[in-house]
């Protein structure tokens, strides 16, 4: 039997992440289970991108898209050349610890879909010492809570997975939820989500990252629920817990940044939604991140 | 009542005869009549049974203008409302039937018009100004579709046997597929036993469009919006809605009777019946010469409580010569035993009636399982750590295990022994002829080891995860609703009275019934110990008290002793002789084993060899002597 790596195509979506798409790169050449390919699609980046992926000349595919088309469309255009019977995928500011493929592979077969924990990068790749390790508990609670640390870098889903449920999704409005929903469509269809309980790649917090920006979660993640809502495929409690969890998210990261308004207004909502012990967890949530936001420690810096 | 079959294509004609032979393979689903409708690309045919509108309504049937064809298997049963209403929008009809309502309403709506039929059915409409070809399944899935799809054509039809005769659909394996037969005793849609052929999931429409199509799911039952009213009200509700499914059902233009087993949903539906019908209503009951599952005196009861014309038939069952037959006819591998009884059934009755009422569908939608009561009970248990729950497991592993396998303690015994897992695990796990830890030692390394291994779980995920209920006990009868009902219960009724040409209809799976039971609280459906407790409580004066006591069997078959005794050689010649050709899929160790322990009554072994002979028998009559 070949290498179970030989199975794998790696697809890596970036645009305008020149400082940080070389390591991402290099994090997969380094594998010690070596994936089948890898295809690098290069969303329109318009800084020195291009420049930079040529140096790796043939190890990796590049594709460019004529337009922007965000995330989840870029890594459907990946997938869709991709030759193995199944995906995995990294963001181009994350990297891969040199063990993933084969630590994860040899826990989880490629026939069924995976994602591992990670460890918080900063922005010159250095470990913060902080994990993130998905729970183990039942597919629904992975879904409602861990809502941005099973981190597509960490994915690894069959083909036959991927395309039933028709890849990620890719309206602008979804980007940036486009990875928890693409896990929730995976769990309807009946694809047993495995959980790695290892941190086994690196997710860098930077100012330019995504989960950064309170008006990114505010736009998507909101947007996500209301998806799930009219999906109604969904136990109207665990919407609720799912709106619940994603408001104070959102007024999490205004409060810390002593944004009070509309930190009040998503507060508001948070309290509103949910059953009694959501609705206690985020009084815990918010009343920390208060303190973080009125004493000024751990304010992250602007974008 | 039919069965249909047709072929659309973009790019090289349609094989000339094509559409005869596949209506051939299939007559016996409607042994009255044949239509072919032919146009350039696209070819439709129907065996008709027929049962509504004698004379004028053989089919294909078409719009004013000709340009939509339309074959139907299947009853529309608020055709009436449904023509009145299309003629007040100047529809002119030619025919008195059913099938014509799909034309016209095709014509206004498009295949929206799946939203507005009430009825069981599958069926074909075929649009020549489009060039589209739209094909639907009743909202539960009680009438069959199955379909082939190459790059520019697609072919369907209601049996499996009669889409394979279709030269351009490859007949391989799907080994998959195999891995979910062996697991439940069926195989789920959209797959199929073949690789190329596809089974069309009830409550879905799909539309094939100048070469290319698109599936969707129009309907799915709501469990979120729940009554408030008092047992009196529902109760009252709830009778009303059954009378009003039983008398939409009674309409007939031929005999029409019911299968009645002496359990409480066959006999409400009997009780129905006699309400609305001026002369005795006949019924039609089924025994074995094994005493232990003899339900007849039960349902001799309720029908001389009901005055009605009671039949009963004892048989000695022949189940080496009818097995085979049943196996050609449904095509797929298929293990629930109570085929067996139900076509006897089914075939006996046709000698009186056309038409036969049925109690299906209670149970799933008024939670009439054990698996009900009992998950329900140990529901609570998910929110305890799996630290705690673990060591419960693992006692309850080390319990003795009773030799029949049956009963309240070696049923308690499994459930405490699945305390450990997830819900959805858990449920899966008592659905299964083998578990998944069976199957991995069941199955010989290579064929485990193929595509898709992930596929048997999936089936239970998919229906448990997508399930939108806050109860638990609506989650479990929404998986039963969309998973066990239309791929087991569904698929052997239909098999059972095709092979006779005897059709089934069943009043409990009438939307109006089921969206009521999907709206009703968990307590009015079980309390501690009782199933289907508002239904018993709204029948109870109509029935004899001791119908709504009894304990559930259905027609149920001795399987246990018929592999001890009379089947004893056959099973062993047909799993372990050389012609075994499923040998390759298991390890002939495993299944020694398995009959070893069976034959000396150490445990009860007999659903998985039954699945397993089924296997093989499917094999010998089907899948040989169509690669030949």
């Amino acid at each position: 039997m070949s290498a179970p790596g030989q199975s794998v195509s790696v697809v890596i979506p970036t645009h305008n992440r020149a400082p940080f798409v070389g390591e991402a790169i290099s994090s997969v050449l380094a594998q010690r289970e070596r994936p089948r390919e890898v295809i690098v699609v290069d969303d329109c980046s318009e800084d020195e991108t291009p420049e930079l992926l040529k140096r790796f000349g043939d190890s990796i595919r590049v594709i460019r898209t004529e337009a922007n088309v965000e995330r989840g469309a870029a890594r459907n255009l990946g997938a869709a050349l991709a030759t193995g019977e199944a995906l995995a995928f990294l963001d181009s500011d994350d990297v891969w610890d040199t063990g993933k493929l084969r630590r994860q592979l040899a826990a989880v077969p490629p026939s069924a879909p995976s994602i591992t924990g990670v460890r918080l990068i900063g922005t010159a790749g250095r470990d913060t010492g902080r994990r993130r390790i998905p729970a183990r508990r039942s597919d629904r609670e992975i879904l409602i809570d861990n809502y941005c640390f099973a981190s597509p870098s960490t994915m690894v889903v069959p083909k036959l997975a991927f395309e039933e449920v028709g890849g990620f999704p890719v309206q602008r409005r979804y980007q940036g939820s486009e990875d928890w929903m693409f896990l929730v469509k995976l769990l309807w269809a009946g694809w047993p989500v495995k959980v790695v309980r290892e941190a086994l790649a690196g997710y860098r917090l930077h100012p330019g990252g995504w989960t950064q920006q309170p008006e990114n979660l505010e736009r998507s993640m909101w947007a996500a629920c209301q998806w799930l809502e009219e999906q109604r495929l969904s136990p109207p409690r665990f919407v609720a817990a799912r709106r619940n969890w994603v408001a104070t998210a959102i007024a999490c990261a205004y409060l810390v940044r002593a944004e009070w308004s509309p930190a009040r207004h998503w507060s508001g909502i948070a309290v509103t939604h949910g059953g009694p012990a959501d609705r206690l967890r985020s009084c815990r949530r918010l009343a920390k991140s208060t303190a973080r936001g009125v004493t000024g420690l751990w304010r992250p810096a602007p974008a | 009542m039919c069965g249909i079959a047709g072929k659309v294509s973009e790019g090289e004609p349609i094989a000339p005869g094509l559409i005869e032979a596949m209506c051939e393979r299939q007559a016996h689903r409607g042994p009255d009549s044949r239509g072919v409708h032919r146009a350039p690309g696209a070819e439709l045919g129907v065996q008709r049974l027929r049962v509504i509108d004698l004379d004028t309504g053989d089919q294909p049937i078409y719009s004013e203008d000709r340009s939509v064809a339309v074959i139907l298997n299947g009853e529309i049963y608020n055709f009436r409302e449904l023509r009145r209403e299309l003629e007040r929008r100047g529809h002119r009809f030619a025919t008195k039937g059913d099938t014509e309502v799909i034309a016209h309403l095709y014509e206004e709506h498009g295949a929206e018009l799946v939203h507005r039929l009430d009825g069981m059915f599958a069926f074909a409409v075929w649009d020549a100004r489009r060039r589209s070809l739209l094909l639907a399944r009743d909202r539960v899935g009680k009438k069959p579709l199955f379909y082939a799809e190459g790059d520019d054509w697609l072919s369907f039809a209601s049996e499996l046997g009669a889409l394979t005769s279709d030269d351009s659909i490859a007949r391989a394996l799907d080994p998959a597929s195999i891995q979910c037969y062996l697991a439940y005793g069926y195989i789920p849609a959209p797959w199929s036993v073949w690789r190329d052929v596809r089974k069309l999931p009830p409550a879905h429409l799909l539309v094939w469009e100048r070469g290319r199509s698109r599936i969707e799911r129009y309907w799915s039952l709501d469990y979120s919006r729940k009554r408030g009213e008092s047992p009196r009200e529902l109760e009252e509700e709830l009778r009303r809605r059954v009378g009003a499914a039983v008398r939409r059902r009674m309409v007939a233009d031929v005999p029409v009777g019911v299968f009645l087993s002496g359990g409480v949903d066959s006999s409400i539906v009997a009780a129905e019946m006699a309400a609305a019908s001026g002369q005795p209503v006949k019924t039609f009951s089924i025994g074995f010469e094994d005493g232990r599952y003899d339900e007849l005196p039960r349902a001799r009861a309720v029908a001389r409580h009901l005055g009605a014309d009671h039949h009963e038939f004892v048989v000695k069952p022949d189940a080496i010569s009818i097995l085979p037959k049943l196996v050609r006819h449904y095509g797929e591998p298929f293990a629930d035993s109570s085929a067996l009884p139900s076509f006897y059934l089914a075939e006996l009755t046709r000698r009186q009636v056309t038409v036969a009422l049925n109690g299906d569908g209670g149970d799933e939608s008024f939670a009439g399982y054990l698996r009900h009561v009992a998950n329900r009970a140990v529901a609570p248990i998910d929110r305890v750590s799996h630290r705690l729950r673990r060591p419960v497991a693992s006692a309850a592993g080390r319990l003795p295990a009773g030799a029949d396998g049956r009963g309240i303690p070696s049923y308690a015994r499994r459930l405490l022994q699945s305390v450990d897992l997830d819900g959805v695990d858990r449920y899966t796990d008592h659905v299964s002829v083998f578990t998944a830890a069976e199957l991995d030692r069941l199955l010989a390394p290579g064929f485990r080891d193929g595509a898709d291994p992930t596929r048997p779980r999936r089936v239970i995920r998919r229906a448990w995860y997508t399930a939108a209920c806050d109860s638990s006990l609506d989650q479990l009868l929404s998986v039963d609703v969309n998973a066990y009902l239309p791929y087991d219960l569904l698929v052997k009724m239909d098999i059972a009275t095709m092979a006779a040409s005897l059709e089934a209809r069943s009043p409990l799976l009438d939307r109006g019934v089921m969206e009521f039971a999907a709206s009703l609280p968990a307590r009015s459906k079980v309390s501690l110990f009782r199933k289907k407790w508002l239904l018993r409580r709204a029948y109870r004066d109509r029935l004899p008290a001791k119908t709504m006591r009894g304990r559930k069997q259905g027609f149920a078959v001795p399987l246990d002793s018929w592999l001890r005794h009379e089947l004893r050689d056959y099973v062993r010649e047909a799993l372990l002789g050389p012609t075994a050709l499923t040998r390759s899929y298991v390890s002939p160790a495993a299944v020694e084993t398995m009959l070893g322990e069976h034959l000396a009554g150490r445990a009860d072994r007999s659903a998985k060899l039954w699945s397993l002979l089924m296997l093989e028998l499917w094999h010998q009559s089907v899948a040989t002597p169509a690669r030949a």
